[in-house]
Parts: structure tokens; sequence; C-alpha cells
């Protein structure tokens, strides 16, 4: 092969490997979504805050400043028993009634379509997942619950006023997570023996609801805030105080009420 | 009033002065016509005849020392399509052709290897070596130079080792020192040699501490750093096997800030030894055989302690937030090569070894107060666990002649193995996400380069070549830390193919009388491209505070690199040079997810086609004019250099535009006796506030990291030399 001939191979091949491309950009069809939106109620209104407004079945009268809380392991039940779990990719949620956007979910896409029955939830974290230092940004950050206390993350902080018999008005911090254990119940942090994990599974009342394919399907889940208060066991605020993180008789009464403050409508 | 106030509060009346002496000292340009050295730093290029072929430039040491920064990262950002990732005042991450990270192998000597600590890459691997210990920076623009282990998509050559000029010298004192106003920085660096005919010894030493820099604006930046350093070198005449020597860098950051990243560093100790025997003859049929072994260590900490939330309750956080984090690398390698000419074809074959080894633990510290009562909560978890990579590589070069063409081929092959002792797996039912496993790959690397005469004075460059990256230590290994642009946290990944590239390049050169001008085009197109995408929450949430989620290396499908750098260079009067280089890269991915953000939370992915590749640097031009008087010998500078802005961003990352800028820096070198240099110059001139595509946006914030504001530095060099 001669210079010349080699010379003009060499380039060709290299013009040849510049060759082919473009940019033009594509973009994929949206997916179907299932939402659930989260409204807060007390006898049934929306919730007003920062007003002594409320009287609960223990006769306290008492204020609502905040509440902030992990919904987690959702699940749809249809009647054949078929269970569905549209949070494939969140399976945690958290909700603040500071932070408006917390209110609603986008709990999961391409559900399949058909009527479901009901829907459970892990109202707080599971014990396998609620981790320590889980999540280190803020909202979530800000639920850590101390670890000597059993660590992970506050399942509720509902934060509030209620009026004591001396008609002092005194705030309460409702505040559930894992419970300990004292020795002689001291309630002091060196006498931990052991921890209570306090999360539980809610299955709110409603009717069952239809999802349909090629739309948003929307829930609305109603927290009923005086059912912390009420049912099956009345909570006085008088006889647990206003802190009950180290109090597991008063978090195990929350725990019990809480199964039924929720409910659950198709918007 | 400290001296850099009094330099900062007279800026003006020192700028005026010196501008005046620039412009009165170039009125003489046309009545100087004595002899003067050529210097044209555009298409500077040497080397060995392969080198030559190369899409190479070089920067030679009297560059590096005239620079006003002692960042070697930033001195590189001024070469043509080379650019750097800013995100603090110390430690540019240089990026070559858009290619970054462990797709440029950056290494010293003939493969001396330093794995850095910081996974938030605080220290990459320029930033262990101070710029006073480089005799020469070679930067090959392609994965073409093979012989000194693997090479992904270019290479950083960092020359620091003695060669038989050291010999029979005597005593010889160097000194060099600096001060920068806008920084109020100083540097020291000291050397002292002894060397007679058969033996060199020399020793030295320096310090820098640079304060806070001020941008354009006046506002000032918490970017300060710290560094000492300390080197020795010894060698002597080993008969006809050339020389035999040793060599140990020691350097020592301290306190250096990082507005851009969640941490600062607080310590960083880098230990390199090597030793080696290097022929020094010259080449002919005899093989000469050329053999080295070394050994590296860094130790690195970081960490929260000069942020406010470290002491503090900084709302919306509810509690005080501390975080420590600190790895220990070290790299083990070798190589023997043997280097003769059969007949006229210049050979070359070898092999070298390198182990990687890191280690490296995280402790965070939320101090809360509830309920009346101080909680504090820790967590230690790895960021590696012994985890380790070690690559065996055999390679071979020839170069050799076809008529009037010269051509120059490499090839090698590596064994590339990898383990870790991390116990950590995450799976699901769907599959196994993170699993440490060890693995090996085996890897084939090859390279052409052709030279063809076109004319008396022009040339034209054909180069072709494949390449093959494993995974490194970070994209392997790591676990959740957010150490890329987005601040996502990433998580290895020990499953990751090597990224193959394949490269070609078109260089045209033509150099009549006084003049240079040089073209060089490339298109390189990476298959299996490792980039982050993200994983669910259900699978991983992130660790790092402001991570919005957690990334995982993976294998993309591919990406495309195209792009030119072309510089011309004139002589119009004698002792006076114009030159003026430009480059660009345009990249894209073939197909990228983009992160769907729904009330401020991840709602899902979706795929893009096309997407162009984040962090790619703009379009930019460098002017310099250079003139040298004779008497005063003064040899003055103008630089400027223009940025484009860069308006081709990633969709996939949510990238923003970049506006552009344009920059005048000044400088003058006056040498009133021969030991002594004093160099003084602007940086900055017209003082712009401006910040780079690629400089990071400050943690936490939406605002990107400004570049520095005008500066007036002064560098003084003192040699002494007694034989």
């Amino acid at each position: 092969m001669t210079s010349g001939k080699l010379k003009y191979l060499i380039v060709s091949i290299n013009l040849a490997l510049f060759l082919g491309s473009c940019t033009e950009k594509d973009k994929p069809q949206p997916e179907n979504e299932f939402r659930i939106n989260f409204v807060h109620t007390v006898n049934n209104i929306n919730a007003e805050f920062d007003e002594m407004i409320y009287t609960n079945a223990a006769g306290n009268q008492y204020e609502v400043t905040e509440i902030m809380y992990f919904v987690s392991d959702l699940k749809l039940h249809k009647s054949d028993g078929q269970i569905i779990e549209p949070a494939t990719w969140d399976d945690i949620h958290y909700i603040d009634t500071n932070i408006p956007s917390t209110l609603e979910w986008l709990a999961g896409k391409n559900v399949p379509q058909g009527v479901y029955d009901s829907i459970t939830f892990t109202f707080g974290i599971s014990e396998e997942k609620n981790q320590s230092f889980m999540f280190v940004n803020p909202p979530e950050v800000n639920m850590a619950w101390p670890e000597v206390l059993g660590g992970g993350y506050h399942y509720l902080m509902l934060n509030g006023w209620w009026k004591d018999l001396n008609q002092v008005r005194r705030p309460f911090n409702f505040h559930l997570g894992i419970g300990q254990i004292y020795k002689d119940n001291s309630g002091q942090v060196p006498d931990i023996i052991g921890f209570i994990h306090n999360n539980f599974t809610v299955r709110p009342s409603g009717d069952s609801f239809s999802i349909t394919s090629g739309q948003t399907n929307t829930l609305e889940i109603n927290m009923h805030i005086d059912s912390w208060f009420d049912t099956p066991i009345v909570y006085d605020h008088n006889t647990f105080g206003g802190a009950i993180m180290q109090n597991q008789e008063a978090m195990h009464v929350g725990v019990e009420n809480g199964k039924d403050a929720f409910s659950v409508r198709k918007k | 009033m400290t001296t850099a106030r009094f330099l900062r509060y007279h800026f003006r009346i020192i700028s005026l002065v010196f501008v005046s002496a620039c412009v009165i000292l170039s009125m003489e340009v046309t009545a100087q016509q004595k002899d003067s050295t050529i210097y044209l730093p555009g298409i500077e290029v040497t080397g060995n005849s392969m080198i030559r072929n190369m899409p190479a430039a070089n920067i030679s040491q009297t560059r590096i020392s005239q620079q006003t920064s002692g960042d070697l990262g930033e001195i590189l950002r001024k070469e043509s399509n080379v650019s750097g990732i800013r995100r603090g005042g110390y430690a540019i991450d240089p990026v070559v052709r858009g290619f970054r990270y462990s797709q440029i192998s950056v290494f010293l000597d003939d493969g001396i290897h330093i794995e850095g600590g910081c996974p938030n890459r605080m220290d990459p691997v320029l930033s262990h070596i101070e710029p006073e210990l480089i005799r020469q920076i070679q930067i090959i623009k392609g994965p073409y130079l093979l012989e000194f282990g693997p090479v992904p998509s270019a290479s950083i050559r960092l020359v620091t080792r003695p060669d038989e000029t050291y010999f029979s010298k005597g005593f010889t004192l160097n000194s060099i020192s600096g001060y920068d106003v806008n920084r109020n920085g100083i540097k020291q660096h000291l050397a002292l040699s002894q060397s007679g005919e058969d033996y060199f010894f020399k020793a030295s030493g320096g310090f820098k501490s640079y304060g806070n820099y001020t941008d354009g604006n006046g506002r000032e930046w918490n970017s300060e750093y710290h560094k000492k350093d300390i080197a020795v070198d010894a060698g002597i005449k080993a008969g006809k096997m050339g020389i035999a020597g040793f060599s140990y860098k020691g350097a020592f950051g301290s306190d250096v800030l990082f507005p851009a990243l969640a941490m600062d560093e607080l310590t960083d100790n880098t230990h390199i030894f090597s030793a080696y025997l290097q022929p020094t003859r010259k080449i002919d049929s005899r093989p000469q055989v050329s053999a080295s072994v070394w050994h590296s260590r860094v130790y690195h900490l970081m960490g929260n302690k000069f942020r406010p939330q470290y002491s503090q309750v900084v709302p919306p956080l509810a509690g005080i937030m501390q975080a420590e984090a600190s790895a220990s690398t070290s790299s083990t390698g070798g190589r023997i090569g043997i280097h003769y000419l059969k007949g006229k074809t210049e050979l070359k074959h070898g092999l070298d070894f390198r182990s990687t080894g890191k280690d490296g633990t995280r402790e965070m510290k939320m101090i809360m107060n509830m309920e009346g009562q101080e909680f504090t909560s820790v967590k230690r978890f790895n960021l590696w666990k012994d985890a380790r990579i070690n690559n065996m590589g055999l390679f071979t070069t020839t170069s050799f002649d076809l008529q009037k063409i010269n051509i120059s081929a490499s090839a090698r092959v590596d064994f590339n193995l990898y383990s870790s002792g991390d116990t950590l797996t995450i799976a699901t039912s769907e599959k196994v996400w993170f699993d440490s496993k060890p693995g090996s790959h085996l890897l084939f690397s090859g390279a052409v380069n052709a030279s063809i005469p076109t004319g008396q004075n022009s040339r034209l460059i054909a180069g072709i070549a494949r390449s093959q990256r494993p995974a490194d230590m970070q994209e392997r290994y790591l676990k959740f830390l957010a150490t890329g642009y987005d601040r996502y946290d990433y998580l290895g990944n020990p499953e990751l193919k090597p990224e193959t590239n394949i490269q070609t390049d078109l260089i045209f050169e033509y150099s009549p009388d006084k003049m240079k001008f040089h073209a060089n085009i490339f298109r390189s197109v990476i298959s299996n491209f490792i980039a982050g995408t993200l994983l669910p929450p259900s699978v991983a949430r992130p660790v790092s505070q402001g991570a919005p989620g957690v990334k995982q290396f993976n294998n993309l499908e591919k990406a495309e690199f195209i792009g030119f750098e072309a510089s011309f260079a004139w002589e119009p009067v004698k002792n006076a040079q114009i030159s003026i280089a430009s480059g660009y890269t345009y990249a894209w991915f073939h197909s990228v997810e983009k992160i769907i953000i729904e009330n401020g939370g991840i709602a899902g992915i979706e795929n893009l086609t096309n997407d162009p590749l984040p962090e790619m640097p703009a379009f930019e031009t460098e002017i310099n004019l250079n003139y040298e008087f004779r008497k005063p010998k003064i040899k003055s500078n103008l630089g400027v250099r223009m940025v484009s802005s860069q308006n081709q961003i990633s969709d996939a990352a949510a990238e923003e535009k970049t506006p552009g800028y344009i920059l005048a820096d000044i400088s003058l070198i006056y040498a009133p006796v021969r030991v002594l240099t004093i160099q003084a110059g602007i940086n900055n001139l017209f003082d712009k506030a401006y910040y780079d595509h690629l400089n990071r946006k400050i943690i936490g914030q939406s605002e990107r990291l400004y570049e520095p504001g005008r500066t007036f530095f002064v560098n003084v060099f003192f040699s002494i030399n007694r034989k």
C-alpha cells in the first residue's frame, strides 16, 4: 500500500467514526396515579388550630396547635382477599399540618383497576423499618425519638394546650413512639430494661371504593382528632400530664384509641 | 492596619500604578527587536514521538511556578478544553473534555497512584501534590497513553522525578514566596539540593496559608485552606543502568473549607514513597530496563464543626447535628519495562501492578432537647470496609515509520480484581440491590496514532483508541454519601461492568514562519457509562443531611462526547507573541432517567433520550499577549479568558443555565539580578463577579459558589547555585 492510499484510508476511517448522532428529546407518557389526601377533623368538622374551642370525653378543654405523624405499609384489600401494595416507590409517608404539601401523597402508580373493600396502613413505622438516622432532613428528622428511649422516630406528635383542673392553660405533647419498660416503674432512663413498639395497624372505616385505569384516583383519609382521647378508653390530660414519651401506659391508651381514629372515602 | 487590609484599601491606586507601568512598557513593543524565546502556550507539546502524535498539552515547571494559585486544579483550568469543579477555595477537580473523576487517570511519573480519601472529592489526586514539586504536567486528551496503567478517557501525568540534569550542580537553593491580597494568602517553598558527578540529594518543604476569598460583588466566601509539604529526593548513577533513586513526598492539609459540601476537610495527610531505576542513555538496540516500586497512603478526616448546625439548633432542624467521617487509603504498586530499537522500530514492553485499599467510617450525632431533657443519639457506620481493588497489566507500544507516515500503536491488557469486607446487603423481593461480593474483569485497551505529513510545515494526525475502565472504589463500594453534583446520597454497586470508550481524534497542525496553527476534533462513545440512578426510598433512604434521596451507580447504555480544540500562535514582532486557544465539548446520554419532584418530594422517574450530560464546560477562548523587554529585563503578559454561557444543560439533572463571562489578567516578571526574579500581577482585573458552570451550589441553597474577585499578587523567586 502506498503512502497516499494509506493516508486516505486512515483519514476515511476516522471520518466515518465521527458520523451519526441525534439530539431530539422524547418523553414517555405519564402513568396512572393513586393519591391520598389527609384531612383532620374534630367532631367531623375540619379542625381549627390554635383555638381553645374543643372539649374531650374526659371534659378537658383543649386546642390543637399542630399534628405530625407517619403512615406506612399501605395496603388495598379486595373482597376476594387480594392485597395490593401501591406504594412501591416510598412506603413511608410523613404528614405535617404545618406543611400543606405533605397532606397529599402520591401513593402509587398503575394500581390495578377494580373495586376495593378497604385499606390498611401502619400508623407510625414498623419495628423492622424504624431505624435511627433513617431520616436526616427536615421535616422528618425532627421526628427523631431519642436513642436511649428506643430510637427511631415518633409515630405521632399531636401538640396543643388544655386547661387543667385549676383552669390553667398548659401544653400537652401527645407523642407516640417506642415505649420503655422501667425497673420498678421508676421512669428514670438508667432503669430502662426493655422497649415496646407501639406502632399499630389501622383499618379506617368507610365504604368500598373503585380504582379506574387511566385517571387519577384520590382517597381522603380523615383523622378524627377527638378520637385519640375517646373510644375505647377515655384519655384525661389531667391524669397523664403534658408529656408522655416516657409513659407507656399513656401511650398504650393512645394506641388503642388511634385504631378507630381514621375513616376513608373516595373523592 | 494589616498588610492585606492596607493593600485592599489602596487597591485602586496600586492597580492604576501597575496598569500604567504595563501600558508604558507596552509602548516600547515596536522598538524592541532583539532575540527572545518563543513561548506559545496554546500548542506547547513536548515528550517522545508517541506523545507528539497524541492530542496532548504540556505545562512546564516555569508556567506552574508563575501561577498565583497553589492549586494544581486551578492551574490546569487554563488549558484549552480543561475545566474544573469548584467546591471551595482549594482542590479544584479537573475535567478534561467533559471527562472527570476516574475517567481521568491522574498519576505521578511512571504510574504512581494516589487514592484520595474523601468520598466528596475534597482531595482529588492533584491536591496531594504541591505544584512546586512538579517538573512538568502532561495532559493526554484521550485513552492513548497506555504504558503507565489503565487509561479511561484521559491522562494527567505529573512528572516529579529528577533526571540526569540533577547531577553535577553543586549546592542549590531555590525559594518561592508568594502573597495573594484577595485571600490574604501567603506561600513559601524552599528547596535545598546538593549534587555531584554520581549523586544528588534534594530536600524541600513549604507551607500555604490562604484565607477566605472575596468575589467581584465584595462577598466573602468561606474558602480558607492551609497546607504544608515536605519532600526528599536522592539518587545515584548506577552505571549503565541509569539512575537509581528514592523519593518521599508528604502533604498535609488542614481546615480546608468547602461551602458547597456538607462538611469541611479537617485533616488530610498524604505520604508517597517510591524507589526507581531510570535509564538515561540514548535508546538503541540494547534493551533499557526501567523499574519502580511505590507506596502511597492518605488519611482524610472531615466534619461539620465549622458549620452552625454543629453547635446550635438551626431551624428547621429541631436539634444539633454533628457529623464526622474519616477514611484511610493505601496504594502499592510497581512497574517494570524494557525499551529498545529493533531496526528503526521503537518498542516498549512491560508490566505493572497496583493494589489499592480503602477503609472509612462515619459518625453522626444528634443532640435534642425534648420535654426539658437533653438526649444524644449517635450512629457509626462504615463508608468502606476493607475495600480493595487490585490491577495487573501488560503493555506494549511501538513506533515506526511507514514511508512518510509515522505510526505509533499501543495495547494493554489488565486483570482487575475487587473485593470488600462489607457485610451490608440490600435486597427486596424483586432483586438484590447491594451485596459486596468479590469479582474480576479482564480489560483490553488499544490505541493507534498516525502522523501524516501534508506539506512542508503541516501534518495531519489521526488517532483511534479503545479503552476500558473498571468501576473505582467509590462507584463499586461507597455507602451513602452525597458525592455528586446533585446532592443525592450515592450507593456503590459491586456488579458494575467496565465503561468502554471508543475515541477518534483528527488533528491538523500547520506551522509557517513565526506562526503555529493547531486544530483537533474528536468523538468519543462510551458504553456502559457509569452514573447514578435513583433508588426508591423503600429500598434506601439518604443518610447525608440535605440529600433528597439515594442514587446507586449503574451502567447506562451510552454517552457520546464530541468536540474540538483549536489554537493559533503568532510572533508578529520579535519578543512578542499572541496566542489564541479555544475548546468545546458537547456530550449527551442516549437514554437517562429524570426524577420527578412533586410537593418537594420524589414522586417517581421518567426516561429521557438524548439529554445533555450535566456539568459540561461551556465554550471558552483564551487569548494571551506576551512581550519580553530586554532593558530592563521584564516579561509582560496580558491574558483574556472568554467563556460563553452554557445553555446545553441536562434536563434529567434539572441543571440551570450559566451566564458567560470575560476575565482579564495581567502580570509582569522582572529579574533585577540573576538570582532574583519578581513577578507581580492582577487577576480578574475588572473585578468581575462570576461563577463557572462547573462551580457547585452552596450547600442548602440554590446559589452557586462564586469565583474570586480581583486580586493583586506577588511571587518572589530566589535561586543560588554554587558548584
